[in-house]
């Protein structure tokens, strides 16, 4: 089509020749990238928003420690009769409250306890995210793998059938004049 | 008599807006009672440009509402049952298969709202295409009342502002400026930009940059699809600046050595238009209403091919009497669609309609 003063067939004819003399590159298609990639999109399963990892294991740490309380306490050295009057003071109440401090230290223990299941859920949970995105990881690229098969099927069909469609219409063609061919003929 | 005008969304800086605004221009020059209507209203807008459509004024039998229809929205089901004229102005819908992979609110959203201005037919008395294209699709969709087609009304005294400097000092070298404006969209086919961009820098020219100018709000999987591409292409040099101030888009084209547009779906294309307004000679593909907004400028091609479309570049960058004609046809268009003549048209459309309205009435 000529346009004024541009003709831009005889330009896009000389391109075509100079195309010809220079090499074609090897061009990926966009068709070949999928729409999805896992990490840039899918979040990860595991991500922490409020729960300190670090934090919880310095503290169950420390609590196994120190879960058990020791009655008796060091009398710090100081007055002579000072010093004699807390031993004895000690050695009169020590009947009662070791009942006590061996509760508390039952509880301690029962609490320790169970705040180290809580750590092995915790880590029990951590396996199996990981596992899950393992899994999903795969799905994703057998997805997109399906994907990409499925877009290159569905255009070499679509060329197959366009062929098919463009060689019926001519072969329609071709029958409609040999048609009215002979009805002229008979015509006359 | 009232003419008002009704749209889903008023933006700032938006084709479909700045087309709504100037027309509510020529409107309030006519005399006429007037105001603009939208659901939703940019705040940065100077007030009083328009008003929420929930506070629609009365409107009686004789007065008169153009419809600027571009998107899916409530108001196409609300104007049907409004007492007044009506009339369509036609920006077009983008197909929904353009979405599918990327969002699928947009998907439904054009669905709806291609079947909602197939429904318009009905009660539409008049339309006003932006294109040639737009026109078609209309009577494509059933509608048998009069359509006439005036391009979108820009106003080009916009484009003599102040660029921004440090975008221009940036880019401003030996490089080649390719450029793209358009929202980042699917049927805009940016993947096609960048094909025909990888096989002009690796194998024509080493010294070029590829720039989109365009945001990519609700379009962030097409937006990483593209950025994989590239990656994937290896290739350098590709820029996108996201949502920028409007003297940096102006920046950028005072930078352009060449426009390339490879959309597969057009209503008009005001970039066209400001690529001509900007000198920057124009590749388009051949496509929709693109045709129809370049006419005899630029240089139209039928096929994506990345060679012959990278040498093209080549050939009218390396080639001055060829960029000159072009750009002399550019020119030439550009005349066409200035502002003054652009009202003139729309005022003699309209009292038409209003002339024909009262020979009916009578």
């Amino acid at each position: 089509m000529s346009k004024l003063n541009v003709d831009v067939e005889e330009i896009m004819k000389e391109i075509k020749q100079q195309a010809s003399l220079i090499d074609d590159l090897e061009t990926l298609d966009f068709e070949d990238i999928s729409t999805v990639k896992k990490e840039w999109d899918m979040p990860k399963v595991n991500e922490r928003i409020y729960f300190k990892w670090d934090s919880f294991w310095d503290e169950l740490s420390n609590a196994n420690k120190f879960c058990n309380v020791d009655f008796i306490i060091p009398i710090p050295k100081g007055n002579f009769f000072a010093t004699v009057i807390r031993k004895i003071v000690v050695k009169l109440i020590r009947f009662y409250f070791k009942i006590t401090v061996a509760r508390q230290n039952d509880y301690n223990a029962n609490s320790v306890r169970a705040l180290n299941e809580i750590g092995n859920f915790v880590r029990d949970m951590e396996i199996a995210v990981n596992r899950q995105n393992e899994i999903n990881n795969k799905l994703e690229l057998d997805i997109q793998e399906l994907n990409m098969r499925f877009n290159k099927e569905c255009i070499k069909r679509l060329d197959v059938y366009e062929r098919q469609n463009r060689y019926l219409r001519k072969e329609l063609q071709d029958m409609k004049k040999q048609i009215d061919y002979l009805y002229e003929t008979q015509k006359n | 008599m009232k003419i008002i005008q009704a749209l889903a969304t008023i933006s700032f800086g938006d084709a479909v807006s700045n087309d709504v605004i100037n027309l509510k221009k020529v409107i309030t020059k006519l005399g006429f009672e007037t105001q603009i209507y939208a659901e939703n209203i940019d705040g940065r807008l100077p007030s009083g440009t328009a008003e929420r459509y929930d506070n629609l004024c009365e409107l009686t039998a004789e007065d008169i509402m153009i419809f600027h229809e571009s998107v899916g929205t409530d108001l196409n089901e609300k104007i049907r049952h409004l007492k007044c004229h009506l009339i369509i102005r036609y920006h077009n819908i983008t197909p929904p298969y353009f979405f599918s992979q990327y969002n699928m609110a947009s998907f439904k959203l054009s669905e709806v709202g291609l079947a909602q201005t197939r429904k318009l037919a009905d009660v539409a008395e008049y339309a006003i295409a932006v294109s040639e294209f737009n026109k078609n699709d209309l009577i494509r969709m059933g509608y048998r009342c009069k359509i006439d087609v005036l391009p979108v009304v820009i106003p080009f005294e916009d484009y003599e502002k102040k660029a921004d400097i440090a975008t221009i000092v940036k880019y401003n070298d030996d490089y080649v400026n390719i450029l793209f404006v358009g929202r980042i969209v699917p049927n805009k086919k940016h993947e096609d930009i960048i094909r025909i961009y990888n096989f002009y820098k690796k194998m024509v020219n080493q010294k070029s940059r590829l720039i989109f100018v365009g945001n990519y709000e609700g379009m962030e999987n097409y937006k990483k699809r593209l950025d994989r591409y590239i990656q994937e292409l290896d290739v350098d040099d590709v820029i996108f600046p996201g949502h920028i101030k409007f003297n940096q888009i102006l920046a950028y084209y005072k930078l352009a050595d060449i426009f390339i547009c490879m959309s597969e779906h057009e209503g008009f294309c005001v970039p066209l238009v400001e690529a001509m307004k900007f000198k920057v000679p124009i590749i388009a593909y051949d496509s929709c209403a693109v045709p129809d907004t370049l006419s005899d400028g630029g240089i139209l091609v039928k096929n994506k091919n990345e060679k012959e479309i990278a040498l093209l570049i080549e050939t009218i960058l390396s080639d001055n009497a060829l960029k000159q004609k072009i750009l002399n046809n550019q020119n030439r268009i550009l005349e066409k669609l200035q502002y003054d003549i652009m009202s003139d048209k729309f005022e003699s459309l309209l009292m038409g309609f209003i002339d024909e309205m009262d020979v009916d009435n009578k």
